[in-house]
């Protein structure tokens, strides 16, 4: 595989362009990472394959070594592993819950400490999710009440 | 990295407890020692103080409540109950431990309502005091957690 980089101050926007054969998963997978810095994740519905913008996702969990992406309306797969997407995301407003799950902010409606210094997170669609005490102290670290 | 329950921060609650009630029952001690004397094997030495039998029952009682407290809210073992239900058995065990003490140590003459009723009321407003100092603490959290997360929101979305 050749990688070419040509780096010239003419150039007004980005052009990344790729030249293959066929489309085979790691490219796509380069692919999907470069959406990613444009907030954009590739997700997928049956056979469908969607070019989500990263702000509409509600939140994200992995199930049995899938991962599935919530908007309001309707729940994608994704081929990225949690971790990936955590460290992707983290800028776009996305915290941890747990091991299986993370959570994008401006959809949490309200926070309330449970049983075990847990949080129980509601969502604006009423959904509530638990964050586990590991991640309710780098949450409580993140909002600044710790 | 999850911060796991140690054996110390059992002893820590243990001790705790334990360094209460003693306050607690040394007050007590001082103020209507003489007279209970007679009639209460807790006071036995009067104004003099406690007894090492009392204290090491106390210390007992400390061990019993923590332990009932860490296995109704406990996940491991007790997985689908309600914080309520665990409260609640919660204390019908402490108050059974108790009763159990009561009458095996003779802290005071099982025949007579007064000690019973003192006992009643004295648990009852320790146990009202935690209960609202719990949720007055939770009330207190639970906000500033609200005004936070509209305070990180508004960051959020101005970026």
């Amino acid at each position: 595989m050749k990688i070419e980089i040509n780096i010239d101050e003419r150039i007004e926007d980005t052009h990344i362009k790729i030249s293959c054969k066929t489309l085979t998963p790691e490219i796509e997978k380069v692919l999907a990472a470069i959406r990613m810095l444009d907030k954009q994740l590739v997700v997928t519905k049956g056979e469908e394959t969607i070019l989500l913008d990263v702000y509409q996702v509600v939140y994200i969990e992995a199930v049995d070594r899938k991962t599935f992406v919530y908007t309001r309306q309707d729940v994608y797969e994704t081929t990225f592993r949690l971790y990936e997407l955590e460290q992707q995301l983290e800028d776009c407003g996305f915290f941890r819950a747990s091991k299986s799950c993370i959570i994008q902010l401006k959809f949490v409606k309200s926070l309330k400490t449970d049983l075990n210094r847990r949080i129980r997170v509601t969502l604006e669609n009423g959904e509530q999710i638990i964050v586990s005490r590991q991640y309710a102290e780098l949450l409580k670290e993140r909002l600044g009440v710790k | 990295m999850e911060e796991r329950k140690t054996i110390f921060d059992y002893l820590g609650q243990v001790f705790m407890i334990y360094g209460i009630s003693m306050t607690i029952m040394c007050i007590f001690g001082i103020w209507f020692g003489e007279e209970a004397q007679d009639i209460s094997k807790m006071f036995s030495l009067g104004q003099e103080g406690l007894s090492i039998e009392i204290m090491i029952q106390f210390l007992a009682i400390s061990f019993l409540v923590v332990s009932f407290q860490s296995l109704f809210f406990s996940e491991h073992i007790i997985k689908k109950m309600s914080v309520i239900a665990r409260t609640i058995w919660m204390v019908i065990s402490i108050i059974f431990v108790i009763v159990v003490f009561i009458l095996m140590f003779d802290w005071f003459p099982a025949d007579m309502w007064e000690p019973w009723a003192m006992f009643l009321l004295c648990f009852g407003v320790c146990f009202l005091i935690s209960i609202s100092v719990m949720v007055i603490k939770e009330r207190m959290e639970n906000k500033k957690m609200e005004e936070a997360l509209e305070r990180l929101k508004r960051k959020e979305e101005e970026r």
